[in-house]
């Protein structure tokens, strides 16, 4: 099981390497966001209260958006040829196939999100590296809980020829929370200094995390297969 | 592998593209199916490999239903089919050599006898291993499929249109290849458009629009 695992991230990583320019637009587009952001709001002049609540919402609009972004790119991937047909059909089993997406696209996004989030806090002047552990700890778990429902998702819709309109519709309706709850906890760690592991956002982000990766063990076997 | 395929129809729309199909095919027996484009041919050969499921019918492996049965009796049956389709299953930023390092150590009963460096060499793929897929030919991509498909020595090979796209030496390394499993049991069907693409050996039927599923004879 180790094996075939190993193999398939293998797989992941060297289709993001081949795709370079696909991860480097993301990238690009997190750090001009940043920078437009940073910019306007230089001319609006707001309090450091506030411009700490634009950098929250700002963060995770980007985080959201590149998350969706490269879930299509991944997907289509796979699509292109059946490849994941294949593939999936060859190992005879697709949890592995599944873990395998999921780890490659959590980590792109950890990555992604801990860049954007020193660029932005560097050209807003907002002070992050006395709570950069716990804001860590939050983009680790936010990448995690998104990659496992959007692949398992993604997956489902990739059996469908509405592919492309039953994704959107199946997966951002369950953004919205998810989007509340990582701001508002996002906003608890700048006024606590922490994660507030009693909150009712914190507590959502485990749930909605632990049930997405509990769905892709019952069920991604016969999402992919059926 | 034992095949049985009962009253077997798929439908698109309100077309029907297989209709009431049925036939069996025992271990090490060859089938070559002919037909005009649009027969049905190829959506029948998805439906053998497991990627479409059928409207009505039953398909059997080995006595087992590869759609109804529980995945876990399934799966295996399915892992032991060798497909050519018209998809290739490739990742067609990865190299040849890449996929097929992929499938292999995916794929059960690798061993020696089917190294896949082996079969490159014979279906003259050595020198494009390092290529993405993306950047070969039609006739490259498809012997790279020939040799993922064969290389995890299947029970079932599946075949659509199984020498289109191949010059002559690697029509004739195929049509060896595909006699010496034949003879060492594994069950082969292809799907073909003219008489010259029929398998060695074979029983032949042909498959066409609004007319029953009918034997015509023996390939030679």
């Amino acid at each position: 099981m180790a094996g075939k695992f190993t193999l398939l991230l293998t797989k992941e990583v060297r289709l993001f390497r081949r795709n370079s320019h696909v991860t480097a637009m993301f990238g690009g587009f997190s750090l001009l966001l940043s920078l437009v952001a940073a910019v306007s709001l230089r001319y609006v002049g707001i309090s450091s209260t506030q411009l700490e609540l634009v950098y929250v919402g700002a963060l995770w609009l980007i985080f959201l958006f590149c998350g969706v972004g490269l879930i299509q790119f991944l997907w289509q991937a796979e699509v292109d040829d059946s490849a994941y047909r294949g593939v999936t059909l060859a190992s005879g089993s697709d949890i592995e196939f599944l873990s395998a997406k999921i780890a490659a696209l959590s980590v792109a996004l950890f990555l992604l999100q801990s860049v954007t989030a020193t660029f932005l806090a560097v050209l807003l002047g907002v002070t992050i590296w006395g709570i950069a552990l716990p804001l860590l700890g939050l983009f680790a778990i936010a990448a995690i809980s998104f990659a496992s429902l959007g692949v398992l998702l993604a997956a489902l819709a990739a059996s469908s020829a509405e592919r492309s309109i039953l994704f959107p519709i199946l997966f951002y309706p369950l953004l919205i929370p998810f989007l509340w709850a990582l701001v508002s906890e996002c906003g608890g760690v700048f006024r606590l200094g922490a994660i507030d592991l009693g909150g009712i956002p914190f507590l959502f982000l485990v749930s909605f995390g632990v049930l997405s990766a509990a769905l892709v063990l019952l069920v991604g076997g016969s999402v992919v297969r059926d | 592998m034992k095949i049985s395929i009962q009253n077997l129809t798929k439908y698109f729309g309100p077309t029907s593209a297989v209709s009431d199909l049925s036939f069996a095919l025992d271990e090490g027996e060859s089938l070559t199916i002919s037909g005009q484009n649009g027969a049905g041919k190829t959506t029948l050969l998805r439906m053998l490999a497991g990627l479409l499921r059928p409207d009505e019918g039953v398909i059997q492996f080995n006595a087992v239903d590869i759609y109804r049965a529980p995945l876990a009796s399934r799966l295996p049956l399915l892992r032991r089919i060798g497909a050519v389709l018209p998809e290739t299953f490739f990742y067609r930023d990865l190299s040849i050599a890449e996929n097929l390092e992929l499938y292999a150590g995916l794929a059960p009963g690798m061993s020696e006898a089917q190294n896949p460096a082996q079969l490159a060499e014979r279906f003259g793929i050595t020198r494009h291993l390092k290529k993405p897929i993306r950047d070969l030919s039609q006739g490259l991509v498809r012997r790279a499929a020939i040799v993922r498909a064969l290389m995890s020595f299947p029970e079932v090979i599946l075949l659509d249109e199984p020498f289109a796209h191949l010059d002559e030496s690697s029509t004739t390394e195929l049509r060896g290849e595909l006699d010496s499993r034949s003879k060492n049991g594994v069950t082969i069907i292809a799907t073909v458009h003219n008489a010259e693409s029929i398998v060695a050996g074979s029983r032949i039927c042909t498959l066409q629009e609004q007319q029953p599923f009918a034997e015509v004879g023996h390939g030679r």
